[in-house]
């Protein structure tokens, strides 16, 4: 390509990650975080291939959960991008043990795009490993289990599957629970692994967990709906009802469908005209 | 003991990119490529605040669509990222109109991420601006428009929206409707702006077009189906269906379903509780 080589940069899929780990946290108390991020120092991850990103909200809260971790997302240069609380502290697991859980996951499930130590994989299946303040380790479930949410603690993504929050949710509660929808719309999995972090706090399930609980069930309501999809050489039908879609689909159905647009549009431009 | 925060990176609060566009382009054909490269500089993509990225497929396909795109998304350093085809040439409109549809789009809606020359809306709405080979410019509809796909030509993404293409589809048609999808369920919406380009083909509907749209339209049914979702604190259940969201999610109706999946799990009992935790 020889008049395109001075300017063009060919994309290959070699890894130049700068960082093999990228730990992200919201700061509220600067001590608390530094103490976190010692444990994670003390448990392997050193800062020659482990990049700390913080966003300072101990003055105000300059970015909510949604709208941070999405900020995170795109900053991060690890490999692994790891959005925890600043709560949390490494002191039972280490990085062999979390490295070790990630390879077998690995040849277990190469979709795998979200790892956590507590999630959930339908109702009543909670899975989860924590020390809680009382140092008292809690376990459920067999690991690794493909879960359907996770918890905000600590939480592991892949930077190559390229995840992002909803932009249209904002709070401090279940974006553990929409991370895991978005990837599994992705096409990725997410998984509970059998890691044991301390988790100072148990989570706090006030008004404001209620409220972002509604607007995440709204907002998934209305994307779920049914609708029709053109492009500039087809048309279809997309719903979660097989046989709706069968239905719709069909080239009986889509001529009515076709013929009642083109109607409308026809009547559209003689208004506009 | 406590580590200086200095070891930590305190996270820029606004974007500040060098970069203003990332132009990528999926190659297989070397000089048409130049061509369309050659058509952006001269319309002002100047390489000082533009990086032109490729992936070469002229030997063979090493990227598909989807998983290349996805490459181009994560690597392309632009606040803009420009995906389009190797055979546009920009000789019409030039990076100042573009620019103006940004700034015409920023003011009306902040959470738009895609713009395209083309695209549709609903049934039969399709709009676009473009020139064909023969230089007889077509055009259709009312830009700006909002719409649900927009065509694969030229696509602009903003990078702030940290946007994905799905990574259970493969092949080279579609992926504009499925990035509209991707960017619909993330909350951001997608444009068809006046920005008259050429391209040089109409497009290519072939066997791998049908099989690529039947497995895009099973993918969604199946990631749009309802589901109960329970997470560490809370369950609920999500579905279309507004009256059987609040029928499923009645504190009667979920009294019923613990207790049920209760008794399935004393029934099957897998796990070991050690001891029940108080989430």
């Amino acid at each position: 390509m020889t008049g395109a080589k001075p300017i063009a940069t060919r994309i290959s899929n070699e890894n130049l990650d700068c960082y093999k780990y990228s730990v992200c946290t919201l700061v509220t108390k600067l001590e608390e975080y530094e103490e976190m991020q010692l444990s994670f120092i003390a448990a392997g991850f050193d800062p020659i291939f482990t990049e700390f990103l913080y966003i300072d909200n101990s003055k105000s809260n300059e970015f909510d959960g949604f709208s941070g971790l999405n900020k995170f997302l795109i900053e991060a240069k690890g490999t692994y991008i790891i959005l925890c609380h600043q709560d949390i502290l490494l002191i039972n697991d280490n990085l062999n043990v979390l490295e070790s859980r990630m390879s077998a996951l690995d040849l277990l499930d190469n979709k795998w795009a979200i790892l956590s130590n507590a999630g959930a994989s339908k109702i009543k299946h909670e899975v989860f490993t924590v020390t809680e303040s009382d140092y008292v380790l809690r376990k459920k479930g067999i690991f690794p289990t493909q879960v359907k949410s996770v918890d905000e603690s600590f939480i592991l993504l892949k930077r190559n599957a390229n995840l992002s929050l909803s932009s249209d949710l904002a709070g401090f509660h279940l974006y553990g629970t929409d991370i895991c929808m978005i990837a599994s719309m992705l096409g990725y999995n997410s998984y509970v692994i059998d890691f044991n972090i301390l988790h100072k706090s148990k989570g706090k399930v006030d008004h404001h967990f209620i409220e972002i609980r509604e607007k995440l069930i709204l907002k998934y309501t209305h994307l779920f709906k049914g609708s029709y999809y053109q492009t500039t050489n087809t048309s279809f039908y997309i719903s979660s009802l097989h046989w709706v879609n069968k239905l719709l689909n069909t080239r009986f159905v889509m001529f009515f469908v076709n013929s009642y647009y083109r109607k409308k549009q026809r009547k559209l431009k003689e208004i506009i005209k | 003991m406590y580590l200086p925060l200095s070891t930590a990176k305190e996270i820029e609060l606004d974007f500040d990119n060098e970069i203003l566009y990332s132009i990528c382009t999926l190659v297989t054909i070397k000089e048409e490529y130049q061509e369309m490269m050659s058509s952006f500089v001269e319309a002002g993509f100047d390489t000082s605040f533009c990086e032109f990225l490729y992936i070469d497929n002229t030997t063979h396909n090493k990227s598909e669509a989807y998983q290349g795109l996805n490459y181009f998304l994560q690597k392309a350093k632009g606040k803009y990222i420009i995906l389009c085809h190797q055979d546009i040439l920009i000789c019409h409109d030039k990076i100042d109109r573009l620019e103006q549809c940004i700034a015409d789009l920023d003011q009306l809606d902040p959470s738009w991420a895609i713009m395209a020359n083309a695209g549709a809306s609903g049934i039969k709405d399709i709009v676009y601006r473009l020139i064909e080979p023969n230089n007889v410019i077509k055009r259709r509809g009312h830009p700006i428009q909002k719409v649900t796909s927009v065509d694969e030509n030229f696509i602009l993404v903003k990078k702030s929206a940290n946007l994905s293409l799905s990574n259970n589809l493969k092949g080279f048609h579609l992926y504009g409707t499925d990035l509209c999808i991707i960017a619909n369920i993330l909350g951001f919406n997608a444009y068809v702006v006046h920005f008259y380009l050429l391209h040089k083909s109409k497009g290519n509907v072939d066997t791998s077009f049908y099989i690529l749209k039947n497995e895009l339209q099973l993918k969604y049914q199946r990631a749009l189906a309802g589901k109960y979702i329970q997470t560490t604190c809370t369950n609920f259940y999500l579905s279309s269906s507004n009256t059987l969201n609040a029928l499923l999610n009645m504190k009667f109706t979920m009294f019923f379903v613990r207790n049920y999946i209760s008794i399935k799990q004393k029934v099957n009992k897998t796990g070991n509780e050690i001891p029940k935790s108080e989430w």
